[in-house]
């Protein structure tokens, strides 16, 4: 939905453009200078802005009424136009008749014709804060004055009258200040100055002195209420109590935004009360605008009018005053982003997982999200996606850039990386997630949000691969302990040789600790709960996952490779154990048994064959028994089932 | 891009073929009394061609321009101030002449003069017997001043001792004419308020703004005729060089360009004279193609600032 501010000035801040405005809601300019002095500006790089006239007046004409250009650059905002359309002019019957011979008419009402331009301007702004900008504007104004006047001629043989034309010209510049303040977003506010700066090279003249552009000095004040995106109410004041109110209302069609408004405006110098109403239709897109904006003038202003009022107020504004014609301006603009055009358009992304705080290397390889965008250029055009996850990551995660073809429509994958944050989540949320994708240009962002359930940091994704995670989180509030219990049986290790040692100190760790431990189901239902291994010793309890993931960091603490066994032959019920790495070759496969069946040959980290043993971590009562049943139990499902071939089985290592 | 530049094109061309009008100017106009100076104003040069006319009784004294031929019967009321610095002069007189329309005047090329004019009878203004007296008309040929007989006009002068008769501004004159043939004719002349003017005066000529303002007391009667004229150097001799039809608002402001193109360099003094006059064209008796005017006349006479 678009949404447009307009400029609603009365008086000397009406541009007489109808107030269709020029912003689009696509990041176009947002006044003319005459209501925006302050050179406020939402655009983004370059625009260009036209503005053609059609006046209904006792003799209709069109013009070209303002060609003006504007180019940002970051927060400098400057802007520059030519008004050839602006103008006024006046001719006054002087009422002097110039005959001979007391009736022959020679010429019949000496003419005064007057006339006003404002030929150029020019504006800066500059954004002072996110939401504040201020700013500056200056008016290049003539006013040309010709004067028919009666010179007599004498000879000494004749005498006559004849008329004689004197022109007189003055400019001048008025220079105004502005500032817009946006205390929320639904808020818009703005100061401005009326004259306050003028100067030109005034020459003295009764003409001048009666018919001079008058430029009173004054304030305005500008409120900008945006209830809903679609919907505005503007109001400006000004302090010499003339004023304008509207509203505006927008919808998307037609491949962009169409929609219009109507302004009322009060003018102290211009009669009724309302003097004008202001109605205007728009359908723009991201880089055109193309508004259709009447004024109709709700008295009557075809013919001639009463010079006495001309002479005593004179003109406080070219473009709207109480000698303004009804009329209809056909306003365009152009945003000419060529710097940051907007090459592409973010279709949609979805969120694919949940995530799972202690799981926090997955994502780094496996999106969590993917977004469709389609390249809206002629040319190739590289996309960068970028996703924030405010829970979870430090700053934003930016994911491999991919290069689309003009007119194709590419996947985006999003990746991301849990900072240490996720590991104290203990209660689930639903988080946000930002999606940003750019080019090689700064400024072309597209964005999107959405919402991310993230679980907590106990929550697993029954992947058991991921319960590596839990180990290597738990293995340094592990670490002393173990230590400490190893140094206790410092002198029973120091006798064995170290092709021995290993399978020992596993045993002296396994019947330490699980001698008070006691098997319980997981406490909940939706999702599987792992317990750090620090949580488990705590609560001497756990289910098969939990005392894997114990186990398996107790013995990772001292350097006992582990790896985690994955059995999903019954697929109602799922079961983890652990294989330790005795460290010894295969050939050293005796020294600890005999049966052949007790121990399994597989590579380490190193890529060396060892002799890896099977432990089930749900039996306590030894460590023998646990290796006994964890043999049997593995035996059965991966070899005799083949549940390695058929993949029911699966090792997973811990690092 | 390709499509923005399709766009701009065609706004730029559209706009350019479209876009070339500019509107008319408003027209502003005097919707009633104002207090604008120079409204309703009809300038019209006198002609001044010395070698036809002799301003003898036009200007200084009548009022009257000469020549009046348009119609056979003239008869003028004419109240006059002259003004010099602080002093004023009153005149006042009332004339008439009756013209036989067949009786040309022509100048030695042939150029029509006037007419001549005849004794028609006895003419009384306001009771009294005005004179008949010979009229003449001059005229140059080349520095030669001729004069020639023109018949008789009718005058009685006021202001004169002993009587001091004052002019009867906003009043009427009987006026009773008693022809040689034929039954005798009375008619009442009304005369208009006296015309009482002042100048006010800002800069220079030299200076090249020299502004002057007329005011006078106004009757909202009708017009108010303005003539700006001077003394010729080292002459007692005043030409009217133009003459301004005014509204009767009481203020006039001399043209800029008129005070510009004055020829100062004729005169040694200028002349602005104020008349305020009714003119009448009644047919009185049998005597038809009449031309009666009652006039207050105010000259002022300044040195050339």
């Amino acid at each position: 939905m678009l949404f447009l501010i307009t400029d609603t000035y009365a008086q000397s801040f009406v541009d007489g453009t109808g107030f269709g405005g020029t912003e689009t809601g696509y990041g176009f300019r947002l006044h003319s200078l005459e209501s925006n002095p302050g050179n406020f500006s939402t655009g983004d790089d370059w625009e260009i802005s036209a503005v053609f006239s059609a006046l209904f007046s006792t003799d209709p004409s069109t013009s070209i009424k303002r060609l003006a250009i504007g180019k940002k650059f970051g927060v400098h905002s400057f802007y520059a136009r030519y008004t050839p359309g602006l103008s006024a002019g006046f001719v006054l019957d002087s009422g002097i008749d110039i005959v001979a011979e007391d009736t022959v008419l020679l010429e019949n009402g000496l003419e005064t014709a007057i006339e006003y331009k404002e030929s150029f301007g020019f504006g800066y702004g500059i954004d002072i804060t996110e939401n504040a900008a201020a700013g500056f504007s200056f008016r290049f104004f003539e006013q040309e004055f010709i004067e028919e006047k009666p010179v007599g001629v004498y000879t000494d043989t004749i005498s006559y009258i004849i008329t004689e034309s004197e022109q007189t010209k003055e400019q001048l510049w008025r220079g105004d200040l502005g500032i817009t303040f946006c205390p929320v977003d639904m808020l818009r506010l703005s100061l401005f100055s009326i004259n306050l700066f003028t100067a030109g090279n005034n020459e003295e003249g009764e003409l001048q002195e009666q018919y001079g552009l008058k430029y009173k000095r004054g304030a305005g004040l500008g409120i900008d209420f945006t209830p809903e995106e679609a919907l505005r109410f503007a109001l400006r004041f000004e302090t010499g109590g003339s004023f304008g109110a509207g509203g505006e209302a927008y919808f998307d069609a037609f491949g962009g935004k169409i929609g219009g408004g109507l302004q009322a405006l009060h003018d102290k110098y211009q009669e009724p009360f309302i003097a004008a109403v202001s109605p205007w239709v728009r359908w723009s897109n991201e880089f055109m605008s193309v508004t259709l904006a009447g004024m109709v003038y709700t008295e009557d202003r075809t013919g001639s009018f009463p010079v006495e009022l001309f002479r005593q107020e004179g003109i406080h504004n070219i473009a709207h005053n109480r000698y303004s014609s009804s009329n209809i301006n056909l306003i365009t603009n152009l945003a000419l982003t060529f710097g940051n055009e907007k090459r592409f358009v973010l279709l949609d992304v979805e969120v694919l997982h949940t995530i799972y705080p202690t799981i926090t290397d997955s994502y780094i390889d496996r999106p969590f999200a993917k977004g469709k965008a389609v390249n809206t250029s002629d040319e190739p055009v590289t996309l960068f996606p970028v996703s924030y996850i405010e829970s979870i990551n430090e700053g934003e995660i930016q994911s491999p850039s991919v290069t689309v073809a003009p007119g194709d429509t590419a996947q985006l994958l999003f990746y991301t990386i849990i900072d240490k944050r996720g590991l104290q989540i203990d209660k689930g949320i639903i988080g946000r997630a930002d999606f940003y994708v750019g080019t090689e240009n700064p400024g072309s962002d597209e964005q999107l949000q959405k919402p991310v359930l993230i679980t907590t940091m106990n929550s697993w994704d029954s992947n058991v691969s991921h319960l590596r995670y839990f180990v290597q989180s738990g293995i340094e509030d592990v670490q002393p302990i173990v230590k400490k219990l190893l140094s206790q049986n410092k002198d029973e290790l120091d006798t064995l040789n170290s092709s021995a040692a290993t399978l020992r100190k596993a045993k002296i760790i396994f019947e330490y600790f699980a001698a008070d431990m006691l098997y319980a189901a997981d406490p909940r239902a939706s999702s599987e709960y792992v317990q750090f291994p620090a949580q488990t010793l705590d609560l001497k309890g756990g289910d098969c996952d939990d005392f894997s993931v114990l186990f398996a960091a107790l013995f990772e603490s001292i350097g006992i490779e582990t790896a985690f066994v994955d059995y999903r032959s019954d697929e109602q019920v799922r079961h983890v154990n652990i294989l330790i790495n005795t460290g010894l070759l295969p050939s050293e496969a005796p020294l600890i048994t005999v049966n052949d069946r007790k121990y399994f040959i597989r590579k380490d980290a190193g890529g060396i064959d060892r002799v890896w043993i099977p432990l089930e971590t749900t039996l306590f009562s030894s460590f023998d028994d646990a290796w006994n049943r964890g043999t049997e139990i593995f035996n059965e499902a991966a070899i005799d089932e083949y549940g390695l071939a058929k993949g029911t089985v699966e090792i997973f290592d811990i690092f | 891009m390709k499509t923005k530049i399709i766009y701009i094109s065609i706004l730029l061309v559209s706009f350019l073929i479209f876009g070339c009008g500019d509107p008319a100017p408003t027209q502003l106009v005097e919707a009633g009394p104002t207090d604008n100076d120079n409204q309703n104003l009809i300038i019209e040069s006198i002609p001044d061609d010395p070698s036809t006319i002799d301003y003898s009784n036009g200007y200084d004294s009548t009022g009257l321009p000469e020549p009046v031929l348009k119609y056979a019967n003239v008869v003028n009321l004419c109240g006059i101030k002259n003004t010099i610095g602080n002093a004023t002069q009153y005149k006042g007189f009332y004339s008439a002449e009756f013209k036989n329309l067949n009786d040309t005047i022509l100048a030695g090329n042939g150029r029509l003069l006037g007419f001549r004019s005849m004794y028609y009878g006895r003419v009384f203004f306001g009771g009294d017997s005005a004179f008949a007296l010979p009229r003449k008309v001059k005229y140059k040929i080349g520095e030669r001043i001729v004069e020639v007989p023109a018949g008789f006009f009718h005058i009685l002068s006021l202001y004169r001792p002993p009587e001091m008769k004052p002019f009867p501004y906003n009043s009427a004159v009987e006026l009773r004419i008693e022809p040689l043939i034929g039954q005798a004719a009375n008619h009442t002349i009304y005369t208009p308020p006296e015309i009482t003017g002042n100048l006010l005066i800002s800069g220079s000529r030299q200076s090249g703004n020299l502004k002057v303002r007329v005011t006078w007391n106004p009757s909202q009667a009708g017009t108010t005729e303005v003539i700006l004229g001077g003394r010729i150097r080292g002459t007692d001799k005043y030409y009217p060089i133009f003459k301004i039809k005014a509204p009767d608002s009481g203020m006039l402001k001399i043209p800029k360009g008129l005070l510009e193109s004055f020829p100062y360099y004729r005169f040694d003094k200028m002349m602005f004279t104020l008349i305020r006059k009714y003119e009448f064209r009644n047919q009185v008796n049998n005597l038809v193609s009449n031309y009666i005017v009652s006039q207050s006349i105010h000259n002022i006479i300044i040195d050339i600032p």
